[in-house]
């Protein structure tokens, strides 16, 4: 394969795996929220944060891969 | 959200709509040129000192600059006259910094926020208003036009080729047609860019948050601050506790070796830090940026509206997670081990 081909599989190859991992841990997260929620309504404040902190956690995971993807694109 | 969905707004954004098509039906709307994406901020002057600044005056500088006036002059403008019962935008601002300590306070106590706060919110606020007013026409959209390999042809607006329109590259053969320049293809250097869709910028912020927890935790806990790194604590035990046999000595030793070695991971965590925090800044509002002009491109003018208000959220939410992963970081850092537990 040519390297500029490469390159694009490599971009897409990079975000669509990468992006997996967080997907499911993000659907973890809001479905145990909302578990949460669902049992407790009054506690959706100390709730909240911590979901906020997790889901950036999880998220950030992602946008690494997102990061890797656009520098194999563009750089 | 009733409000939105009212015929009083419905009305008016169809008309629009079936306008906006009718229009490009008869007279052909240019479409959007496919933005130039650069992770590099693009130089916008060149400004050499002395060889000490090569990269001149870049577009992210500018509008890192401009953020910081907008900041300075709103909040000069609004405290300016500070009345008792508070004004409608003295309200507002009131109402920002006191949800934003309560918040605070909630998660740090009523000491420590008092010493946080000031930090965290400066950051908060110079990361959303750098994000939102990313998101604004004075961005992105206009700069200055070069030469390049891969660019777009530009329609020229007066004859001495200082304004132009940078237009997709299907319209080159039309414009050639009419006697323009379509062999000629240039880059647009955009004369604003959201400070944060730079990386330096983002490690800037990750290093002052992350070198200001190093200052918190020795503040609040002395130099026995640093023991959390430099764990040499069970060594002493092992040979210092009375009243344990030889085993119970080489137990304790290889207890020691392992806290040690969880001191070094605290220290890789450390840095760890610096590169989670500029990189999930700089990859949620880069992303969005290219997400936005990509968005444009494929379908223009409307597709992308969905997408301003998902970035407005985004730019909201990646301030509020700077933030609050400082002060969880912070209050890490000045808690003992003891506490820490619980």
């Amino acid at each position: 394969m040519e390297v500029e081909t490469m390159r694009l599989f490599a971009s897409a190859l990079a975000i669509g795996i990468g992006a997996i991992g967080p997907a499911i841990g993000l659907g973890m997260i809001g479905s145990k929220a909302m578990e949460a929620l669902g049992r407790n309504p009054e506690a959706s404040d100390q709730i909240f944060v911590p979901l906020i902190l997790s889901l950036a956690f999880t998220e950030a995971i992602g946008i690494y891969a997102l990061v890797v993807a656009l520098m194999i694109k563009f750089v | 959200m009733s409000k939105l969905l009212s015929p009083k707004v419905l009305v008016p954004t169809l008309v629009l709509i079936v306008g906006l098509v009718v229009f490009n039906v008869v007279f052909h709307i240019p479409g959007v040129a496919l933005p130039e994406i650069s992770i590099a901020a693009e130089t916008v002057f060149d400004f050499d000192l002395f060889g000490f600044w090569p990269n001149g005056i870049t577009n992210t500088m500018l509008s890192s600059w401009l953020t910081t006036v907008v900041l300075v002059v709103a909040v000069w403008a609004i405290t300016r006259q500070k009345r008792e019962v508070p004004g409608r935008w003295q309200g507002a601002l009131e109402m920002i910094i006191e949800g934003m300590y309560n918040l605070v306070e909630g998660a740090a106590g009523h000491k420590w926020a008092r010493r946080f706060f000031p930090i965290v919110m400066t950051i908060f606020l110079f990361i959303i208003v750098s994000n939102w007013l990313g998101l604004t026409p004075l961005f992105g959209g206009w700069g200055a036009l070069h030469h390049a390999e891969h660019g777009q042809p530009v329609n020229w607006v007066n004859d001495s080729h200082t304004v132009g329109l940078w237009v997709p590259a299907e319209k080159a053969a039309e414009a050639a047609e009419e006697g323009g320049h379509a062999g000629e293809v240039y880059a647009l250097a955009p004369m604003f860019r959201a400070a944060t869709t730079d990386l330096n910028v983002t490690i800037a912020l990750a290093l002052v948050s992350v070198v200001l927890t190093q200052y918190f935790g020795l503040s609040a806990l002395g130099i026995g601050y640093l023991g959390k790194f430099f764990n040499v604590g069970g060594f002493v035990k092992a040979f210092t506790k009375k009243g344990t046999g030889c085993m119970g000595r080489v137990a304790a030793f290889g207890m020691g070796i392992i806290d040690f070695f969880i001191g070094v991971v605290e220290l890789i965590s450390e840095i760890g830090k610096v590169v989670s925090f500029s990189f999930r800044l700089f990859g949620n509002i880069f992303a969005g940026e290219v997400l936005l002009g990509v968005m444009a491109f494929l379908i223009p003018y409307l597709i992308s509206l969905p997408f301003y208000g998902l970035e407005l959220f985004v730019g909201f939410v990646q301030a509020l997670v700077f933030m609050m992963l400082s002060v969880a970081f912070f209050i890490v850092a000045t808690t003992t081990h003891g506490e820490e537990g619980h």
